[in-house]
């Protein structure tokens, strides 16, 4: 029970997080929809399901951060590709700034918190 | 994997299963979503091993349709978008899952796996529903009643059959052909079904469980004659036992009450034609018929000889003797109130 609190808790917390999460692993290399997946459960991701990236790469194609370009595939249907637009890679150095910043108050934050109550029970 | 008929079958199922589940979102939201998905469902099942269902990787497509949904922005949209949203999806949501759970406590999947089995099974009601109301409108009501000579039971029987497969038939095609049409209308078909639901059971409900199925003549508008169904005619006396003649007889909202069959009467000398025939005058009622009045009683006149009066119990009175003169002047004049009863000076 705690387990799956627990993994709902991240779902919640990496549904925000999705747009830089998908821009980062497109940043390197192209790449289509159900491989993308792959990359993000190689990184660490398994929370993430097909939906939920398959989503996010319609709505950044939407807004203009993605642009997408079909390849023949050997072993099966032609894949759709996507690739970071120029607006797409400011959009996620934007993203990227202001999650290091986010994330560099929420450490001061629990580290602060921590050492309050070390105080506390000192 | 290659592509096979299964596979693309299987897509298809998937994509159509999530389209339903999306069918709330703003169209250009939900048009951009569907019409890559189905590219995007392929190169996933090209992962899968022949004979895997997309389901098996991917969930069932009312979960996909629900994570799908979670990564788009919806624009807030008027009060009534909200209110759709806040209250009606969320209902609509409920529905959907406690209707999963009941097909699944049958073992029958999902819900819309058990409503995809009923189809056809919907559309042969409709068909029946839809030949029996049309018969019952074109043979069925009064409507019939100037073409006696039509209503055998052998014709009846004919225009039932013929209406049941020809209806049933139609239904099946609308329903097979409606499945590849735009949502809008195959809502308008559904809820047009529903109507026809609604108008047989109002009419079968009401009016043919009791003029067919209870066999009541339907060609007569009387309000009810269950009291009366074995009589064959109507005698009315006076306390003094002299019969009434030329009488109409209403029930109390007025309306005519016509039991027994005036044609069935022998009688001799009241037909202008019976003289030149040299025959008793039989098959047509001899006092005439109104259609605002109904039947002129008594329908027959009894034989002179016969006593029609039964002796009451216990009374004082002797035996009256009805005797077989008319009266020329009716007992009461008929209208829209409730007729009085007629009184002997």
């Amino acid at each position: 029970m705690h387990g799956t609190v627990l993994s709902v808790d991240r779902s919640q917390l990496l549904k925000g997080l999705l747009d830089i999460i998908v821009l980062r692993v497109l940043e390197t290399e192209d790449g289509y929809g159900y491989e993308i997946l792959h990359r993000l459960r190689a990184a660490g991701f398994d929370e993430l399901g097909d939906a939920s990236v398959y989503g996010t790469l319609r709505r950044l194609y939407r807004a203009g951060y993605l642009s997408t370009y079909v390849q023949p595939s050997e072993s099966g249907p032609h894949r759709k590709y996507y690739a970071l637009t120029e607006p797409g890679r400011k959009y996620l150095h934007q993203m990227r700034d202001a999650w290091e910043d986010v994330s560099a108050k929420m450490r001061a934050l629990f580290d602060t918190v921590n050492g309050t109550a070390e105080k506390g029970q000192s | 994997m290659t592509d096979t008929p299964q596979t693309n079958t299987d897509i298809m199922d998937y994509r159509l299963a999530v389209e339903r589940h999306l069918a709330d979102l703003p169209a250009p939201i939900r048009e951009d979503l569907l019409n890559g998905l189905e590219e995007h469902l392929a190169e996933v099942s090209a992962d899968l091993e022949p004979g895997v269902p997309l389901s098996h990787l991917l969930g069932s497509p009312e979960a996909y349709a629900r994570e799908l949904r979670e990564t788009v922005e919806v624009p807030k949209g008027g009060v009534a978008e909200r209110f759709r949203r806040a209250v009606l999806v969320p209902v609509t949501d409920r529905l959907k899952s406690a209707s999963n759970r009941f097909a699944r406590g049958a073992g029958l999947g999902d819900f819309d796996d058990l409503r995809k089995a009923l189809k056809p099974a919907w559309w042969v009601l409709r068909g029946l529903i839809a030949a029996m109301l049309t018969w019952y409108l074109m043979f069925g009501t009064g409507a019939a009643v100037t073409y006696p000579v039509i209503r055998t039971e052998l014709f009846i029987a004919a225009s039932l059959i013929g209406a049941v497969l020809l209806f049933v038939w139609l239904s099946l095609r609308l329903g097979v052909r409606s499945q590849n049409w735009s949502r809008k209308y195959r809502v308008l078909v559904t809820v047009a079904g529903l109507y026809l639901l609604y108008g047989g059971w109002a009419t079968f409900a009401s009016s043919f469980i009791d003029d067919a199925l209870f066999d009541t003549p339907i060609t007569m508008t009387q309000s009810t004659t269950t009291d009366f169904d074995h009589a064959q005619d109507i005698y009315a006396y006076t306390e003094d036992g002299e019969l009434l003649t030329d009488i109409y007889l209403f029930d109390e909202d007025g309306e005519p009450l016509m039991i027994g069959d005036p044609s069935s009467c022998e009688y001799e000398g009241t037909s202008p034609f019976a003289e030149e025939t040299d025959l008793p005058g039989q098959g047509s009622p001899p006092y005439g018929y109104d259609s605002r009045y109904g039947y002129l009683y008594p329908l027959c006149m009894p034989d002179d000889d016969s006593t029609m009066l039964p002796e009451p119990e216990g009374a004082a009175t002797s035996s009256p003797s009805p005797s077989g003169e008319s009266s020329t002047t009716p007992v009461e004049t008929p209208s829209g109130e409730s007729p009085t009863i007629p009184t002997q000076d």
